[in-house]
């Protein structure tokens, strides 16, 4: 490798009471792709607001094809270069593809006029060199969210850019999509971009990446080529500590007796003749695209949207679900895939929220909560499933997102359930707690709770399930063990 | 949801601190500056009539305030509550000039109340039509139902059952300190204090203001929550209704107008937020408590009176804004 | 998702029907229901005019026992004087309602219209549109200067206010501490009283002193609520006067309940029923009575000589009655029996 084309030495960066990077050293070459790992609060985005001007104050230096430099802010860094693609969009929903592509550097011919016609055809050949077929006049809120990331794109490599900086950029993205978007990162590289790549997903690290630089409380915590590495040294990197599973080993195996019979299921909106069975002890995992409709059928099962055709049999007894309280009150869980707007009282300590189902548990007769039931049931659960909180008086919105899932989880384990539905559980969370949480679900299965894992990772689908269960468009269209399950399996299964 | 000290036994916190930092500190402090004010600043704010007739006002709103806190805390509003007022009177009264007994006529004060509330609770509930749509239209329906009943005009009492009531009404308490008013928003505090801190349906009513969907998905029965928050927001409008023929020895056609929006206000002053899911009975008697004396302490200064209107305006603007910038905060 | 549209679409329905029918119910002691389309608005103008007989409508600015003797005056004379006549008032206090109200008759092609005005600006175009299509429009209680309407039958405020305020002197002695109740301080006929008052206190009982005037906004929780205040700010007041037909009555019951009938005496306008019941218990002093049944008699006698082609009289001060203890019984039978008398010995 020659001469570095950018190199970030000595970086430090404080705010009142926090020291958010101390020391940080970070390079990148030319035609390289770089992953900037890290768990959340490791200082991954403070080092990269450094990188794109966003901080024009911080010590260290910074210097680009050896010159150092200072960025006085982000129109700065973007003219020499740097460009960022965020996680969340910065788009105007109402505007159109090409309108957003160059807002702030529209075509004028006349002063204060917009030329369309140039406008177009410029956006026509930015969408082509990236490979996609947009349509410059549709609106954004019309587009899918892969073809909004593309705009973002768009925008980022507007200019002359040599170094682009993305964020998560699979966290919205189906496993085609991100596919595309690898291939993309690739031809980029080979024309010599420099990028650098976050993300909490390890496969995909392990996939694109040539080098992976790991932080950790604000500082260095480890560099290594890819090719040299794996998995749990990652992981390792990132939580200081060794970690030999990732995925929990299961001391039991699933049982043959049926807890769940879904026969032919059908209802709103997209749900349509869907049959499976989950036994005891068993981990079932639930892959498909998104949109597949897997989050639609738990709804179903639990009483959130209505059953038009079908039946559900529970302990080989058939019921009727039209209301979560049936669910619950049948010991069905579900764990939705958006724990703020699903799942917690955000403004609601963890002892509210964890009891937010069992209020018969822990009330008498006249409808009086007694505070000692609540809290000692709290205290349990924050043992059990090691919630990081000071007290059981804390606020759940101001807990990690590790924090909050596991909040959800006392929850929805306070009702003893028999059969377990989680929707995405390691989603958005740092990869210690994920590592918690996969230990979690194991130790449920072992103690004979039948549960169904909706997850987009396919890794995670991979290891944790016994079987593997494909929907495509409300249907389901595959069951695979997991001795015949992959990728290849599972990915022809949810495009069919 | 707001609380007082939790005695959870984190050892080592300051009590004093943990006092100042409760969300109604900030007005309970700036209520008893006004107080001070006033008792300096006038002879007669703290003389026992003024105080009896103060309290007096206050307990209206407040009761109506309670009310009106069940519906706010889920997230909803309800504008019909002054009407109501003035419609469960009316039918009070009504009942008793009919020669019927005092109990059957609260009785049907009360009912009126709980049946506007429940239709309000139904169409909002289980329909889907906004509070707001809801409560405005039930709003005019009230006000249209005095009109037919009294042709604008009072319903005087003349019956010996009327004069039994407003003899078991007028009765006053601590050597003539205290009014019915008061007393039976005093016991109406408790109790509402008690069921949304220590009950089920309390728990709920929070939750429900908190997030709507992450409660019902934890197999809550959300729609008959906020049904009888309707119901009970209308039955306390009907307490105040009833309440008010103690003092007007007539059920009056103007009685309660514009009441909800000093209910609201007083909700809004005492900490809680329009959004839903926060509030305290404590919060909610400042509130009312600082309308009050502060309508009461214009006059008593010799405010000049086309200033009065615009400074209550302010203030009710003043607590909105608060309550926003609260909100942002978390 | 779907459920909920279609809920709110039946809602929707169900609230415009109540709130029709609680329109329709207004209208009282007629015969006609309101006519809202224009085919039913054409069947009824060719049954009055097939009938021979004037009709004549008496539009008041609301639903208010105030206006019932208005309406009484109205009819007596119309009976005397062969027309038939309905009473039409808003439900509500507002100005969109009684325009429509004016709308509809217009359609109706009824022959004449008393309307005590909402608004003078408001109602000039309405006005004159109904002028133009023949009908006509005399104002009663409350005026409409900007517009053409025929005539203004009513009290003159100003001197109503004086008139108030020689019978105040007259209730106080001359002297002591004055407060004054308004129900809102932006209708300029209430100004115009609290001036005319004003200013005769001021030249004739310069030992009478003003010390308050509060706004009750024609509530009576607010009323009874300053009423309270205002006896603890000022403990030497000798007398309240209350602007319009609520704060008498406010004031009273306060009054009554602190048990100071006759230490604190009280003045107000207007006859209505509480206020009336208040001066038999003599709690209020006196009350300026509106001579409500004469506007409403002279309001046809009006109408008839416009139709006959005689130029009325652009204002006619229908004057007040100073109700009392004494009068209080009869004063409205007097009122009707001089009303008639002058209208025989014409």
């Amino acid at each position: 490798m020659s001469m570095p084309l950018l190199e970030m030495r000595e970086i430090s960066k404080g705010f009142p009471g926090v020291q958010a990077l101390k020391n940080v050293n970070f390079s990148l070459s030319k035609g390289e792709i770089v992953c900037l790992l890290g768990e959340n609060g490791a200082g991954k985005s403070t080092l990269m607001k450094v990188l794109t001007g966003v901080y024009p104050e911080y010590e260290g230096t910074v210097s680009l094809n050896g010159e150092t430099i200072r960025f006085r802010n982000t129109r700065d860094a973007f003219e020499k270069g740097v460009s960022i693609v965020f996680q969340e969009f910065n788009l105007c929903p109402n505007l159109s593809a090409m309108e957003n592509l160059f807002l702030g550097n529209e075509n004028r011919s006349l002063p204060g006029f917009i030329s369309y016609g140039a406008t177009r055809k410029k956006a026509v050949e930015a969408f082509r060199k990236l490979r996609m077929e947009i349509d410059p006049d549709a609106l954004v809120k019309d587009l899918g969210v892969a073809q909004q990331q593309m705009i973002e794109i768009a925008k980022a490599l507007s200019h002359d850019t040599k170094i682009l900086v993305m964020d998560e950029p699979t966290a919205v993205l189906t496993e085609l999509e991100a596919k595309n978007l690898f291939d993309l990162m690739r031809e980029l590289k080979a024309q010599g971009m420099a990028i650098v790549f976050i993300s909490h997903k390890l496969n995909e690290v392990l996939a694109i990446t040539d080098r992976v630089v790991c932080l950790r409380d604000g500082e260095n915590s480890g560099e290594a080529c890819t090719r040299e590495i794996g998995e749990n040294d990652l992981v390792s990197m990132m939580v200081g500590r060794e970690i030999d599973r990732f995925y929990s080993k299961r001391a039991g195996q699933a049982s043959s007796e049926v807890v769940l019979d879904v026969r032919n299921l059908t209802g709103r909106p997209m749900t349509r003749n869907v049959s499976f069975k989950l036994h005891k002890g068993e981990i079932v995992g639930l892959a498909g695209l998104i949109g597949a409709g897997r989050t639609e059928l738990a709804r179903l099962l639990i009483g959130a949207e209505k059953v038009t055709d079908g039946e559900i049999w529970l302990h080989g007894e058939k019921v009727s679900i039209t209301h979560p309280k049936h669910a619950v009150a049948r010991k069905i869980a579900y764990v939705s895939e958006d724990r703020k707007k699903y799942g917690l009282v955000l403004p609601m300590t963890v002892r509210e929220n964890t009891t937010l189902a069992v209020h018969s548990r822990v009330s008498n007769w006249a409808g009086f909560i007694s505070g000692s039931k609540e809290r000692t049931l709290t205290k349990d659960f924050i043992e059990r499933l090691r919630i990081k909180v000071p007290h059981a008086e804390e606020v759940v919105n101001n807990l990690s997102g590790g924090n909050q899932q596991k909040v959800v989880l006392a929850k929805w384990l306070a009702i003893a359930p028999d059969v377990l539905i989680l929707d995405e559980p390691t989603r958005g969370i740092d990869v210690g707690a994920k590592a918690e949480v996969h230990r979690i679900i194991a130790d449920l299965a072992d103690s004979g709770v039948a549960i169904l894992v909706i997850s987009s990772e396919l890794p995670e689908i991979l290891h944790v399930s016994d079987r593997v269960l494909v929907m495509h468009e409300g249907r389901m269209t595959a069951d695979i063990p997991r001795s015949e399950a992959n990728e290849e399996t599972i990915m022809r299964a949810a495009v069919a | 949801m707001t609380k007082s000290i939790d005695s959870t036994g984190r050892a080592g916190r300051n009590f004093l601190l943990d006092l100042l930092k409760q969300k109604e500190m900030g007005v309970f402090l700036a209520l008893v500056a006004i107080v001070a004010f006033l008792v300096c600043k006038t002879d007669s704010f703290a003389s026992k009539d003024n105080l009896f007739a103060v309290s007096r006002q206050i307990a209206y709103v407040a009761i109506v305030a309670l009310g009106i806190f069940f519906v706010i805390v889920t997230s909803g509003i309800d504008l019909s509550v002054g009407s109501l007022v003035c419609l469960s009177g009316v039918i009070c009264a009504l009942v008793l000039q009919g020669g019927h007994h005092p109990l059957l006529a609260v009785l049907a004060g009360l009912l009126t109340g709980a049946v506007a509330g429940a239709i309000n609770g139904l169409l909002v509930s289980y329909v889907g039509v906004t509070s707001f749509i809801v409560t405005l239209g039930m709003l005019s329906v009230a006000k249209g139902a005095v009109l037919v009943l009294t042709h604008g005009d009072s319903v005087r009492g003349s019956t010996e059952q009327f004069s039994t009531f407003l003899d078991f009404g007028k009765r006053t308490f601590l050597d003539g300190r205290l009014s019915m008013p008061v007393v039976v928003l005093l016991v109406l505090a408790v109790i509402c204090y008690i069921v949304l801190r220590y009950t089920v349906f309390g728990r709920r009513l929070f939750a429900v203001g908190g997030n709507e969907q992450a409660t019902e998905l934890s197999g809550i029965n959300v729609r008959g929550i906020k049904f009888f928050s309707f119901v009970i927001a209308s039955v306390a409008s009907s307490i105040v209704g009833i309440l008010y023929i103690f003092q007007y020895n007539s059920a009056q056609s103007s009685a309660g107008e514009g009441m909800e929006m000093d209910a609201i206000a007083a909700a809004v002053i005492g900490g809680t937020s329009l959004l839903g899911g926060q509030g305290s009975v404590v919060g909610i008697l400042i509130g009312a408590i600082m309308m009050g004396v502060i309508r009461n302490g214009l006059v008593l200064m010799k405010v000049d009176a086309y200033w009065q209107k615009s400074i209550i305006g302010a203030i009710i603007v003043l607590a909105a804004v608060i309550d926003i910038l609260r909100s942002k905060r978390k | 998702m779907m459920k909920k549209a279609w809920g709110s679409v039946w809602v929707s329905l169900l609230l415009v029907g109540i709130l029709g029918l609680m329109g329709c119910g207004q209208k009282t002691e007629t015969k006609k229901e309101g006519a809202n389309s224009k085919q039913s608005a054409k069947q009824e103008a060719k049954a009055d005019a097939g009938k021979g007989k004037k009709t004549f409508v008496m539009v008041p600015k609301v639903v208010m026992p105030y206006y019932e003797p208005c309406f009484e005056g109205f009819k007596d004379a119309a009976a005397k004087y062969g027309a038939e006549v309905e009473y039409l008032p808003p439900n509500e206090m507002k100005l969109p309602l009684q325009v429509k109200v004016i709308e509809d008759l217009i359609a109706r092609k009824v022959d004449g219209i008393a309307i005590s005005a909402l608004d003078d600006i408001g109602l000039k175009q309405v006005i004159n549109d109904a002028m133009a299509a023949g009908i006509k429009v005399v104002t009663f209680d409350a005026p409409a200067p900007s517009s053409n309407a025929l005539s203004y039958i009513g009290t003159i405020n100003e001197a109503a206010g004086a008139a108030a305020a020689e019978e105040m002197i007259k209730t106080m002695g001359g002297e002591g501490e004055l407060a004054i109740l308004q129900g809102g301080l932006v209708s300029s006929n209430l100004n115009q009283r609290f001036e005319g008052f004003k200013k005769t206190i001021e030249t004739k009982a310069p030992n009478i002193k003003i010390v308050a005037r509060e706004d009750t906004e024609g509530k009576i929780d607010t009323t009874v609520a300053k009423v309270e205040a205002l006896l603890q700010v000022h403990p030497n007041l000798k007398a309240f006067f209350g602007v319009s037909a609520t704060d008498a009555p406010g004031a009273a019951i306060v009054i009554e309940e602190q048990k100071k009938v006759g230490k604190i005496l009280i003045g107000g306008f207007d006859d209505t029923p509480d206020t009336l019941s208040a001066i038999r218990k003599g709690t209020v002093s006196f009350a300026l009575a509106q001579q409500t049944y004469k506007m409403g008699w002279l309001s046809v006698v009006k109408l008839c000589e416009a139709i006959e082609g005689k130029t009325i009289e652009k204002e006619i001060n229908t004057g007040l009655l100073v109700v009392t203890k004494e009068n209080v019984d009869s004063y409205m039978s007097e009122m009707k029996a001089n009303v008639e008398k002058s209208d025989a010995a014409k």
